[in-house]
């Protein structure tokens, strides 16, 4: 089910609640997302902080996965970071076969995530 | 209403000539029939004063249109049968009458019919929508007489696409706020004078008519002429017809559209197959003390696996599995690339480590993925026949199964992220034992991720169990084995991603 995404914008960064399967169906509405975002937190020279909430997330495939390496790899080039949070244990297993934990700060909740963008 | 009697009179000549003729037998000296003043034919021939006689006026309907006259008879008897031709020459008046105007209407549907025919013969080469509409909308304008037509349509999550002809009369914004306001309503809306938004339109009205299209969220025809609301029916009427047979046509070219687009869409991907299978190792090596078998099988929207064997004799066999992210031309050009920089890095002397060959390759690569917004998970084996031993080193590729003479499987863990990601590598080598009995698969994600109509995966701990129990056999019945198993699984869903196989199996010599 697709359903319009509510961005919340908390201590500066960026929330943004993902849900349902990342695959190639909604990789290309979600990179679109993903990447205005982004541009939006970036406008005026700002670092582009974003946490992508992940406890509705039940799939992510490689289609999935690029657009969220994606998303990293822009946020840093901008000097922010893109940070993952609730990410349910069938999805963080994945990130862990393909390493991507090691690319990816995974928080266990959002307020963590939040927090750790203002201690640096 | 003088003019109506004198052609009824010349068409009906003959029964008006029998009824005189009744009335001289019957004892009139002389009968004539008048229109106004004039008369028009008397009897018998040549009588022309009617002095004492009596009188009967015509109607058609309401309307007076003549009169008979009868001289030498008198009396109510004779009057009420005077009446009685009198009303029977009206409604033979008014029954014409009735005729020619029907005749009109035949002749003016006959017109109509024959203006859509001819718009069905103007619009049939149209396949490009602007075309269409404009075409329309000049065969609207000329078929209703009105000073202006339009069409607008708004294909399903597209922007809307609006002509007029022969000018320009609204503006795009204007037509906006106008689609806006009558969107879930189907009847006719009309204009009138002024728009709403205040502008002047010089006393010319505009009627627009909102019509259904399948695959467009909105499609209108409008009229801009000097209608009013006594006079507007057929223009309701026209612009119905006019709007029904456009609305086949405009989903006609959606369709078209949509046909192209799917056609190179199934174009690109057959395409990205074939670049896939082309780059695939045509024929296994054969090497002694090691039983070998790959495959690998392209979902119908093509993702980027690959398998590769690089062996010269005398040198260790190295072998890699690998997955590049996304879809379709893409990634098999990514793929393409990933495969030929890995074989080129392979083939230098002396032979380098697996986590050198791809670390190496990571380095070359590394701008191209990021360009390409794509990552690659790659896994790099190499197996000394003689030593029996697995080198390999794992950028992020999954799953590996390593299942020992007796099993029980298990996963070889990813070391280091794929490649893509990050501009340097931090991969390991990393060495196992390959005594003869003992098995690697190196799948690709496709396998474990592969869904039944419930949604429910294969998962890796089907795939573990299933390598266990196939163990005995040669590769290429392991190989088999678990593709069937994952068929049987999926009973019959269409294949999502890629499914690789690499089986190694290592034998007695």
């Amino acid at each position: 089910v697709i359903t319009d995404v509510e961005i919340r914008t908390e201590d500066n960064v960026k929330i943004i609640p993902l849900a349902g399967r990342l695959d190639t169906y909604s990789a290309p509405k979600n990179r679109k997302l993903l990447e205005k975002t982004l541009t939006e937190a970036a406008a005026g020279g700002a670092s582009p902080n974003l946490v992508i909430e992940m406890s509705h997330v039940s799939f992510v495939d490689s289609m999935g996965l690029s657009m969220l390496v994606q998303a990293l790899k822009r946020a840093r080039e901008l000097n922010g970071d893109v940070r993952l949070c609730s990410v349910q244990q069938p999805v963080r297993m994945i990130f862990e076969l393909t390493r991507l934990d090691k690319v990816f700060e995974i928080f266990v909740s959002e307020s963590e995530a939040v927090q750790a963008f203002s201690e640096g | 209403m003088q003019e109506m009697l004198p052609p009824v009179f010349e068409r009906n000549f003959e029964q008006i000539a029998l009824l005189a003729q009744a009335w001289i037998h019957s004892g009139a000296q002389a009968f004539g029939i008048f229109s106004g003043d004039q008369l028009l034919a008397g009897w018998p021939a040549g009588a022309k004063g009617y002095i004492g006689s009596i009188a009967a006026q015509i109607r058609a309907g309401d309307t007076l249109i003549g009169e008979v006259r009868a001289a030498g008879v008198n009396g109510s008897a004779a009057q009420a049968r005077l009446q009685a031709d009198a009303d029977m020459i009206g409604r033979l008046a008014a029954y014409e009458s009735d005729l020619g105007l029907m005749a009109g209407g035949l002749l003016e549907s006959r017109d109509q019919l024959l203006a859509l025919y001819n718009l069905t013969q103007t619009t049939r080469s149209c396949f490009e929508m602007p075309q269409l509409l404009k075409t329309v909308a000049a065969e609207a304008q000329r078929l209703a007489g009105v000073e202006t037509a339009l069409l607008a349509v708004r294909p399903a999550g597209e922007g809307l696409i609006f002509q007029q002809q022969p000018h320009a009369f609204i503006s795009d914004d204007l037509l906006q706020r106008l689609l806006s306001y009558i969107q879930y309503d189907e009847r006719p809306f009309m204009l009138l004078g002024e728009s709403e938004a205040g502008e002047t339109w010089n006393g010319a009205s505009l009627l627009l008519t909102p019509f259904d299209v399948r695959g467009a969220d909105q499609a209108v025809l409008g009229m801009v002429g000097r209608f009013e609301h006594e006079t507007i029916m057929p223009y309701v009427k026209l612009s119905r017809s006019i709007a029904e047979y456009t609305g086949g046509q405009i989903e006609n070219i959606l369709l078209f559209k949509q046909g192209i687009e799917l056609a190179e869409l199934q174009a690109e991907m057959d395409l990205a197959r074939n670049v896939q299978l082309s780059l695939l190792p045509a024929q296994l090596p054969s090497i002694d003390g090691l039983d070998i078998w790959a495959d690998s099988r392209p979902a119908s929207q093509v993702g980027g696996d690959f398998y590769d064997l690089i062996y010269k004799p005398g040198q260790p066999l190295t072998f890699t599995a690998g997955d590049v992210s996304g879809k379709g031309m893409p990634a098999a050009l990514m793929m393409a690339m990933t495969r030929t920089i890995i074989r080129s890095r392979t083939n230098t002397s002396p032979l380098p480590s697996p986590a050198a060959i791809l670390e190496r390759s990571s380095a070359e690569l590394f701008s191209d993925f990021s360009e390409a917004g794509l990552f690659c998970t790659v896994f790099i084996g190499q197996y000394q026949p003689e030593e029996r031993i697995l080198t390999y080193t794992d950028a992020g590729h999954s799953p590996i199964i390593y299942c020992p003479s007796g099993g029980p499987a298990v996963l070889l863990q990813a070391d280091c992220v794929p490649m893509g990601i990050l501009p340097g590598s931090a991969c390991k080598d990393y060495s196992i034992l390959l005594a003869p009995g003992d098995v690697l698969v190196a799948g690709s994600d496709g396998l474990a991720e592969a869904r039944r109509c419930s949604g429910e995966q294969f998962g890796y701990d089907r795939l573990y169990r299933l390598v266990e129990n196939l163990a005995a056999c040669p590769a290429k019945e392991i190989a088999q084995g678990i593709f069937s198993e994952i068929d049987e699984f999926c009973c019959g869903e269409e294949q999502e991603d890629d499914q690789t196989l690499v089986v190694l199996k290592a034998t007695k010599p």
